[in-house]
């Protein structure tokens, strides 16, 4: 019986393996982390197995645990203390094909994880406000509105940089100043 | 950028090129079998023991209570308030460790912010990517959850592995723009200024800064393309303690956290520079306020360019406005799908519902009298078909447009008050 389990584990997720770790990626935007990720998502998803070969989709299935224990992780207290970027943060931003890739990253990447998680379900996932809000956790209007702050924030991260010296044109993208008012004498 | 925009650049991101997977299918089976053989075992047992199987009660090293007294020696600390005023934050870095300055801290993607119940401050290093971000709530805005669980990844080698901690004490802290985060207290540490303080679960310092107001104080790190964990221990200078532990920890080494306390024990509280914007609101309607600001430090200026909310109490971020300095014109980006082209101010600017035939409503211009600005107006309650309360008066969000002030690009003309 365990034998049999296990060969139909092992095949659905070797299929789905491509989608899981490129899903989980444009999760948490990091290949080592994505792939942490699936780990404990098929880890989960093993001790499930009975119920999610008998529900209708199990795509869905895994993808709700995906996606949950991405924003169990994002609440834990190692994932508060470090944010990740995709760029160098003082590197310069010069708009061409490659670095326009890193720019669309980068840009992602800056959207806090539930946002970020409601625009991969919405629009890579393609699924509607109701089954986002139920995979969620949250309401219609919660997953509405999540949606247009990110793609509000992804357009403004995504404007084209000011030619000019700075100040910086867009939210989130304060130019480097001198010190700030609170800074003490070292000591 | 719109619903097309996000699909695109999401199939486009997904395509990266992928490393080899380090996924180990055999792996996950071996751990699921062990896992459930657990999860049955802990069945067949008395209830206690099935929790016990998954809650690691801390206890024993925590005061009965939380705030229970301050040191009478140490200098008297601030009246406690009850309320921030969201454009003027409350709390100051005094001391900081050699490299660290307030400007980097937001220019190493740090938040800050204010509103009625907290201030949010970050400090960076730009040199080796530590920040630290220092969060002061107002009076009464954390409670005591009491009993408080938290799950938390624990690091093995590469691999991360989940356990359910449970702690006698923790805070439940509002922040006035309608989140809670709840916190728990694992340890107790020194007195902070005469304060009970308590170190926090991942590094970090709890303390009551006043009676029954609480600060916390997190170091973290900015690195390019690391784990979290590889990315903590690879940061210059940074005791990287935790990182090495198979286990959650609750302290740095004994280096860090005698900094840590430092810059705790040296931050200055009440209202001090405020906070200047680049715009004025017509007055709000009867019923609403500013409830939080988020800002960047730049030439020595807490500039409001980043987000302004307002709204009425039971939907206190109504109202999102974003004014900044424009861009060139040859950057501006067009209208968004069905937006309609409206005139603010003598300039075109867009106005939509985003997503399409839903809340928010949106206006988006790049360019107008040197700056540019999106604002958004949710019309309905969250979770409900009811309008927010005060709506009417606004005249949406185009009247919020057309009634806001704009005052140019020149820093020494912005105002520190964003309401006429």
């Amino acid at each position: 019986m365990s034998g049999r389990r296990d060969d139909e584990f092992t095949e659905y997720v070797t299929e789905r393996m491509w989608w899981l770790r490129r899903l989980a990626y444009l999760l948490c935007q990091d290949w080592p982390r994505a792939d942490d990720l699936v780990q404990a998502a098929i880890t989960r998803l093993y001790t499930h197995w009975g119920r999610a070969a008998a529900v209708e989709h199990t795509d869905s299935y895994v993808r709700a645990i995906l996606v949950r224990e991405y924003l169990s992780e994002r609440r834990s207290g190692w994932a508060r203390r470090v944010s990740l970027t995709a760029e160098p943060p003082d590197s310069a931003s010069v708009l061409g094909d490659r670095e326009g890739a890193l720019d669309l990253r980068a840009a992602l990447a800056g959207l806090p994880p539930r946002q970020r998680a409601t625009l991969v379900l919405r629009f890579y996932c393609d699924l509607n406000v109701d089954q986002a809000a139920q995979l969620l956790g949250c309401s219609a209007g919660t997953v509405k509105s999540q949606t247009a702050k990110g793609i509000s924030a992804l357009r403004r991260e995504l404007q084209p940089p000011r030619a000019a010296e700075p100040p910086g044109p867009w939210p989130g993208n304060v130019p480097p100043g001198p010190d700030g008012m609170e800074v003490q004498p070292h000591g | 950028m719109d619903e097309a925009g996000v699909r695109a650049l999401l199939a486009r991101v997904a395509d990266d090129p992928a490393p080899s997977s380090l996924v180990d299918v055999a792996a996950a089976r071996q751990r699921g079998r062990r896992r459930m053989r657990r999860h049955r075992a802990a069945l067949a047992a008395a209830p206690l023991a099935a929790a016990a199987a998954v809650a690691l009660v801390l206890s024993g090293v925590i005061p009965a209570s939380l705030g229970h007294g301050r040191d009478s020696r140490q200098p008297g600390p601030p009246a406690p308030r009850s309320r921030f005023n969201p454009v003027v934050p409350y709390a100051a870095f005094g001391w900081l460790p050699a490299g660290f300055t307030t400007a980097a801290g937001t220019g190493m993607g740090g938040t800050d912010q204010t509103s009625t119940l907290s201030a949010t401050l970050t400090v960076g290093d730009r040199a080796t990517g530590r920040m630290l971000t220092l969060t002061v709530y107002a009076a009464g805005a954390c409670r005591s959850t009491g009993l408080l669980r938290d799950r938390m990844p624990v690091q093995h080698g590469r691999r991360t592995r989940f356990v359910t901690l449970t702690f006698k004490h923790g805070l439940s802290c509002r922040d006035g723009i309608g989140n809670t985060d709840e916190i728990p207290l694992p340890v107790p540490a020194a007195k902070v200024r005469g304060g009970t303080a308590f170190y926090l679960l991942g590094g970090g310092l709890a303390w009551e800064y006043a009676r029954d107001s609480w600060a916390f104080l997190a170091p973290g790190t900015t690195v390019v393309g690391m784990t979290p964990v590889r990315a903590f221990q690879a940061a210059e200078g940074w005791d990287d303690a935790p990182a090495r532990q198979a286990f959650p920890t609750t302290t740095e080494s004994g280096a860090t956290m005698e900094l840590i306390a430092k810059v705790a024990g040296s931050v200055r509280y009440g209202a001090r520079a405020p906070i200047v914007f680049p715009f004025q609101l017509a007055a709000l309607p009867a019923g609403w306020a500013v409830s939080g600001v988020t800002y960047g430090v730049a030439y020595g200026l807490r500039v409001g360019t980043v987000n302004l909310a307002a709204g009425p109490a039971s939907f206190p971020a109504a109202l999102n406005v974003q004014v900044q300095e424009a861009t060139e014109q040859k950057h501006c980006t067009g209208p968004p799908a069905g937006a309609q082209v409206v005139s603010v101010h003598g300039s075109a600017a867009y106005l939509y519902a985003n997503p399409p035939r839903a809340d928010p409503e949106e206006i988006y211009a790049c360019h107008v009298a040197g700056l540019g600005f999106t604002i958004q107006l949710t019309r309905t309650l969250p979770g409900s078909h009811r309008p927010v309360p005060g709506l009417a008066s606004l005249g949406g969000v185009l009247g919020v447009a057309r009634g806001m002030r704009l005052l140019g690009p020149d820093r020494d003309a912005w105002t520190p008050h964003p309401v006429r």
